[in-house]
């Protein structure tokens, strides 16, 4: 057995999790009538945004669309399939324990860009009609928020470490200003059109995330806030169900 | 020697050690008794020598890259495998040779009376039988260090009586274990030597003899000796 077979099979075990918890809420009655009319009038309508630009995005500046996606970049979490077994059973064997690990954050980094992706491919149509921009730029916004995002989530992997409730509030408070205040001097060079900057900062940032990223993740003292995380990320999508529910 | 551990401080958090100048080794077919009231830091010793801290500064050293097997207090297993699937993956993580496990696992399955449930899953079992799973998980290796987290909770008398058999086999094959209890008398009648850690730091370690020496209590029980250490005072 190898890191990968550790991985892909937590991964798969993960995946039956998550469609057992989306069955639990969505039968096929849910699914006939509401998902699948929803996506068939969001399909629509982003089909017909191609054709032709909608009269409210007259109202929503570029610098809008910009926080949007900064917002957006806060959510997600580094995954590390680290169960509380693995204390007794997988950790006796480091290398294959520390490589699943990096498995896993290999399949992050995967989640997170398609996560993006599927964003900018969802907002296409406005970017490149009617903000009117060239593909370059695209490429170039698509790699800041990338590296924002990969950033963010290893903030939150060490903010968690916290105990303390009202310190994590206040590391959280103190990264969000931090991360805006960089957020918009992008913005601001974006403006001016000093793309080489944009490319280079993020690029680095993207560099400096993931090699912080994987020697974090190296550590075999952390097994325990990783255990933690796992069972978070596992459970948040009933958590969520439960805050939605009457 | 097998295991030589020197701690000078770990713990949960920075610049808060839960234990401190813990040092202490373990020879081969050696049976410690690590002891201790509640919140002494055994658990935290424990998690240390297995690196489970991240703040530990010291040295834990596996003599000749020894194997060790871990039984923790409370039995862990993985939600979605059986036992047997359990013993597979074992094998799988520490390369064991199939034909040699399979037949070591069918004999332990036996004599703890599991054979019957070795394909249900351990999460449904009760406590004396996740107990004995785990054992039979951490016997399955052949380790030569066994770190074993308060084994008696949970069993009955016969499956104590086989966990005490079945370290004795371990200890002539030279294995070395490190056991951390509350149950004293039975500590006492079973252990080589004794660790006692209170408050985070090593009050005394020996034999019996040598603890009673320390404790200047030379016709005292484990338990007087221990209760002298937690209370700092003698029950007469």
């Amino acid at each position: 057995m190898n890191s990968w077979n550790v991985f892909s099979i937590r991964r798969r075990k993960n995946r039956k999790y998550q469609f057992k918890v989306f069955r639990s809420v969505a039968d096929w009655t849910v699914i006939v009538y509401i998902l699948f009319p929803a996506a068939v009038i969001i399909l629509f309508n982003y089909f017909s945004y191609w054709k032709d630009t909608p009269g409210w995005i007259e109202y929503l500046p570029f610098s809008l669309i910009f926080f949007f996606i900064f917002l957006l970049s806060w959510h997600g979490n580094i995954r590390t399939y680290v169960e509380e077994a693995d204390k007794v059973f997988l950790i006796k064997n480091r290398s294959l324990f520390l490589n699943m690990k990096k498995w896993a954050y290999g399949h992050t980094i995967f989640t997170e860009t398609f996560s993006l992706l599927s964003l900018f491919i969802f907002l296409l149509p406005h970017l490149l009609n009617y903000y009117r921009l060239q593909w370059h730029e695209l490429f170039l916004l698509f790699i800041f928020f990338l590296s924002l995002n990969l950033l963010i989530i290893l903030i939150k992997y060490y903010v968690k470490m916290i105990e303390k409730r009202w310190k994590q509030v206040l590391m959280y408070t103190m990264v969000f200003i931090l991360l805006s205040g960089y957020t918009i001097l992008i913005f601001q060079l974006w403006q001016s059109a000093f793309m080489l900057p944009i490319f280079l900062l993020s690029v680095s940032l993207l560099a400096v995330a993931i090699m912080l990223s994987f020697a974090s993740l190296l550590r075999i003292g952390f097994i325990e806030h990783e255990i933690k995380i796992y069972q978070e990320n596992r459970t948040q999508n009933i958590e969520m169900i439960f805050m939605i529910a009457p | 020697m097998l295991l030589n551990v020197k701690i000078k401080s770990a713990g949960y958090e920075k610049d808060e050690a839960t234990i401190q100048q813990v040092d202490f080794s373990i020879d081969k077919g050696e049976l410690i008794g690590l002891i201790g009231p509640n919140g002494a830091g055994k658990s935290t010793t424990i998690k240390a020598i297995l690196g489970l801290l991240e703040y530990n500064s010291g040295a834990i050293e596996f003599m000749d890259n020894a194997s060790y097997s871990y039984i923790p207090e409370r039995p862990v297993f993985y939600d979605e495998l059986t036992l047997w699937e359990h013993l597979d993956f074992v094998a799988a993580v520490e390369g064991l040779d199939d034909q040699a496990y399979q037949e070591k696992a069918n004999r332990l399955l036996e004599s703890y009376k599991l054979a019957e449930h070795a394909h249900e899953m351990p999460a449904k079992y009760s406590k004396g039988m996740q107990q004995k799973a785990m054992l039979i998980l951490a016997m399955i290796t052949e380790p030569d260090v066994y770190i074993i987290d308060e084994p008696f909770i949970g069993l009955d008398p016969n499956a104590m009586k086989l966990f005490l058999s079945s370290i004795k086999a371990e200890r002539e094959r030279g294995a070395a274990i490190l056991m951390s209890t509350h149950v004293l008398d039975t500590a006492e009648k079973v252990c080589d030597r004794f660790i006692i850690i209170h408050k985070g730091r090593l009050q005394a370690e020996g034999t019996l003899d040598g603890i009673r020496t320390q404790c200047q209590l030379p016709a005292g029980s484990l338990y007087d000796c221990f209760h002298f250490i937690a209370e700092g005072k003698t029950d007469e």
